[in-house]
């Protein structure tokens, strides 16, 4: 008996076997091959697949996604990844057409473990008024939960949250930690070497007026190390909303457990403009020495696809390219507290990101906007949803109904973002020889990523200076590739002789998925004036088309049947390989290039829910789109 | 006895004994007239000044100490008097507290047994397909390209088992030529839903096919395979042990309110006559 009750006082001690650390794994070796054995098998060190994951993900344990009724959490979320079925929190059975190969849950560190809480009406929770009154609205569900969740948010972003809730659930009090440790420990259940990497992460949200700064951090560590700290806050006094901030809490991280630890933007569509800063930082600060290195050193990767909007390019910013304008959000800043104007564009966009990079370095030495590129979710359902015919919307508020999309994203009186806007986006595919932390993190590091917006294409590219038709005809693309080349995220080497750069590049369709319409390299680079440059560069493609004398190539039509939402591969590829040269290189300007693949087009999420639920949409809602992938910039420096 | 060796009815006999337990050390009844003594004991002290100390990280001084006594006492006096106006019954927040407060008796002692190994022996035998590891197989591919003609697959699979040299044959592709040890999910993201199930009858070190992928027709040889097997319980016992306390949460806590329901009659619109 009195066992027991021992036991009834330890309700939230979790199992202490679970903890162990990480597999340490082989340094895959990449590169050069010094010499080759006669088994072309031998020595294979570079990857033969990549590994799909989503690198954002929020759980009913972050603020938001549980006050909005989420109830799902680390458990569900990855069982879900790993591609088991489970109920969503509105009562839907839903699983992955495919599960992921690996993911980082990125729960909000700020408040986190309150929701949770919340909804279960703790008295830690409930013995505050507004605690009280928020549970209240919670319990009686429908518009009064709505409510009480906006007034959570608002509460948030104005920093007016009740004080006491606010020190219950932040760094040094208990809540916090726990929460902390259920999600690190449940990753690690969920951590299978090999098969399934369950990376330890958080996301530091920090909004000052709306503006978008927010960072997901990922781990490369398992509970030893990760125990020995709490993530960190954005609300003060327990935090700041400066990303100077954030760097030394991973500056400390590293330095206290030996670890290693990287954090990547997101949405910097919804920073008006201060997500990219060339002169003043939005926190006061100047974009100096300490801040692009600090910047180079922690971020070497950006999320530029997800459900709030695609960041790659904007029309106004590239006026040449005709497929920059898809899916862009440019209404406002993240509450539409201020409405976007046409000089902040540059400072949010991932193109132009790249761009300024290169400015900067050249002024300062060192590119503080090197990133490699990748896709997310950005989901709060704890569903990694990104495909479009089984989209489960950015909340659970928008999870699957005839209503859903009715409900703007965000409205007031400046402004609306209207819910038929959510993007069914995106991946990271990872070049990582294993499944493994380690493997995948370093992959991150040296920026072996690209992103697509949800479907699974294959893409391989590789920047030199000797390739050549010939390569084209080996079995072993990657082989040579990696040979006689660099992968996506590298520094182009020295140059060879006097010819201009070349690039080894293969697209594939995803399996299950549309044919490719083309493939472009989108340059950009320092002209010698100093000025920022960009050019796109149509370099393989399908059927019988060719470009005329401005480099446009005709459209490669449409099958998609709007009455069943089905379309076919009559049109578009299904690979495309060639090696491209730049036409228009100059050996004394910076450069970097990437490669952006368009699908053919297909349905968009909102054409199976008007076909599903049989409903009326806008008649300007976009039912079609041309899915694409990104990849990691290879960079050009003068020697 | 075979009776006890029944998890769920020791169970409920532990939780029996538990929820007896609390009625006799209990609060006792909280209810009082006015007037009675309001007696604040050394274990009060005791425990307001823990509380003080979790979130301070120190003692509360003698000032500090005595606002919290007051607050204490002044918090009795009001809930005496408001259970004396029977403001406790029919709150929402008070009565979802107490149903919550059971759930966790039932919670606790699912989470406070520690099974032995046959217990959790006999769940893996009895949901084998949660805990069985899919088969993996290894294989190299030769890709015909999307619709081959049936002599040019006749003619390649011949040269194949004849033995020509395999990587300088097929179509060229960005698909894997050789796919490491790999459960059916990831040669079926790899190749398309249906693939793995294509390999399952092929016989390990033979050309075989052609088989139908999501981008056309291959041929494949298989050159490893690992057969799904059910790991020992001590590689999976964590996960053993998570499943099984989820599971029996959720039986001890419905046979729990099957036990107590029991002792009620219910009546509902409808359901009187």
């Amino acid at each position: 008996m009195l066992r027991l009750s021992v036991c009834l006082l330890t309700l939230v001690s979790v199992p202490a076997s679970a903890i162990a650390d990480a597999v340490p794994t082989k340094e895959a070796a990449e590169g050069t091959f010094a010499e080759r054995p006669f088994s072309p098998y031998a020595n294979r060190t570079f990857p033969e697949r990549p590994l799909w994951g989503d690198t954002h993900l929020h759980t009913g344990l972050s603020l938001d996604a549980g006050a909005f009724g989420n109830t799902l959490l680390p458990d569900d979320a990855w069982r879900f990844a790993k591609g088991e079925q489970v109920i969503s929190s509105t009562g839907q059975p839903v699983r992955l057409a495919r599960p992921l190969d690996w993911m980082v849950l990125t729960d909000h560190t700020d408040l986190m473990g309150f929701a949770p809480d919340l909804q279960a009406g703790k008295p830690g929770v409930i013995s505050d008024p507004k605690g009280l009154e928020w549970y209240e609205g919670y319990k009686a569900g429908g518009e009064e939960a709505g409510k009480a969740a906006f007034d959570i948010i608002t509460n948030f972003s104005q920093m007016t949250l009740p004080e006491i809730l606010l020190e219950s659930y932040s760094p040094g009090a208990d809540a916090f930690a726990f929460t902390w440790e259920h999600i690190v420990l449940a990753a690690e259940r969920h951590n299978d070497p090999g098969q399934f990497t369950a990376f330890i992460g958080f996301e530091w949200t920090s909004v000052p007026k709306g503006f978008n700064l927010h960072r997901n951090v990922m781990l490369r560590d398992g509970p030893i190390r990760a125990l020995q700290v709490v993530p960190p806050v954005t609300q003060p006094p327990y935090g700041n909303t400066d990303p100077k901030a954030l760097y030394s809490w991973l500056e400390d991280y590293e330095a206290k457990t030996g670890g290693r630890a990287v954090a990547f933007a997101h949405n910097g569509n919804l920073s008006n403009g201060w997500m990219f800063p060339t002169e003043d930082t939005y926190h006061g600060g100047q974009v100096d020495e300490e801040y692009v290195q600090n910047r180079a050193r922690w971020e070497p990767h950006y999320e530029v696809t997800q459900i709030k909007g695609d960041g790659e390019a904007h029309p106004y910013l590239s006026p040449d390219d005709p497929f920059a304008d898809y899916e862009n959000w440019d209404i406002g800043n993240l509450d539409i507290t201020e409405l976007k104007t046409e000089d902040m564009l540059a400072g949010e966009y991932a193109r132009e990101a790249l761009k300024r990079g290169l400015m900067l370095e050249e002024k300062f030495g060192v590119n503080p906007y090197k990133f490699g590129m990748g896709g997310a979710t950005d989901s709060h359902t704890s569903l990694a949803t990104a495909e479009e015919d089984n989209f489960f919307g950015k909340s659970v508020s928008v999870e699957p109904s005839p209503t859903r999309i009715q409900h703007p994203f965000i409205a007031n009186e400046l402004g609306e973002i209207p819910g038929d806007l959510l993007v069914a986006s995106g991946y990271t595919a990872v070049w990582a020889t294993d499944n493994t932390r380690s493997a995948i993190f370093d992959a991150f590091k040296r920026r072996e990523t690209y992103a697509t917006t949800g479907p699974r294409i294959g893409l391989r590219f590789f920047g030199g200076w000797a390739f050549d038709e010939g390569d084209l005809e080996t079995r072993f693309l990657a082989d040579v590739g990696y040979t006689k080349g660099v992968p996506m995220g590298g520094d182009l080497r020295p140059r060879e002789g006097d010819g201009a750069p070349n690039f080894l590049i293969g697209a594939l369709r995803d399996p299950i998925g549309a044919n490719l319409d083309r493939v472009q390299v989108v340059k950009g680079w320092l002209d010698a004036d100093g000025a920022m440059q960009e050019k796109v560069y149509n370099v393989a493609w399908s059927d019988d088309r060719s470009q005329d004398a401005d480099g446009n190539l005709p459209e490669v039509g449409n099958t998609v049947d709007v009455e069943t939402a089905s379309w076919s591969n009559t049109i578009g590829a299904s690979e495309l390989i060639t090696v491209w040269s730049d036409p228009d290189f100059d050996p004394n300007e910076r450069a970097f290039y990437y490669v952006r693949v368009l699908e053919i087009p297909t349905p968009r999420w909102l054409l199976y829910d008007k076909l599903r639920f049989g409903i009326d949409l806008p008649e300007d809602a976009q039912l079609i789109h041309q899915e694409r992938a990104y990849s990691s910039p290879i960079w050009y420096t003068p020697g | 006895m075979h009776i006890l060796k029944e998890p769920l009815l020791h169970f409920i006999l532990i939780g029996a004994a538990i929820f007896g337990w609390f009625a006799i050390v209990g609060p006792k009844d909280e209810s009082a007239e006015r007037g009675d003594a309001i007696v604040i004991d050394d274990a009060d002290v005791t425990l307001l000044v823990t509380r003080f100390e979790t979130t301070w990280k120190r003692p509360p001084n003698d000032v500090e100490l005595q606002v919290l006594i007051d607050a204490l006492v002044r918090e009795e006096i009001l809930v005496r008097e408001a259970r004396n106006l029977g403001l406790d019954r029919g709150d929402q927040v008070i009565r979802a507290r107490l149903a919550q407060k059971m759930d966790f008796l039932s919670d606790a002692i699912a989470a406070s047994v520690d099974p032995e190994d046959a217990v959790l022996e006999a769940y893996v035998a009895a949901n084998p397909a949660r805990f069985t590891k899919p088969w993996q197989k290894a294989f190299d591919q030769v890709y015909l390209g999307d619709q081959p003609v049936p002599e040019d697959v006749d003619t390649a699979l011949t040269a194949l088992t004849a033995g020509r040299e395999w990587s300088e044959f097929g179509v060229r592709s960005l698909m894997p030529r050789s796919m490491p040890l790999s459960p059916p999910g990831a040669v079926d993201a790899a190749f398309g839903p249906g693939f793995s199930a294509a390999l399952v009858p092929l016989e390990p070190g033979v050309w075989a096919g052609p088989i139908q992928s999501g981008y056309g027709m291959h041929l494949v040889r298989v050159t490893e395979t690992r057969p799904e097997y059910l790991p020992p319980l001590t590689d999976i016992r964590d996960a053993v042990l998570i499943a099984w306390r989820r599971d029996t949460a959720e039986e001890l806590a419905q046979a729990q309110y099957e036990t107590l329901a029991a002792q009620y009659r219910v009546e509902t619109p409808g359901s009187g006559e």
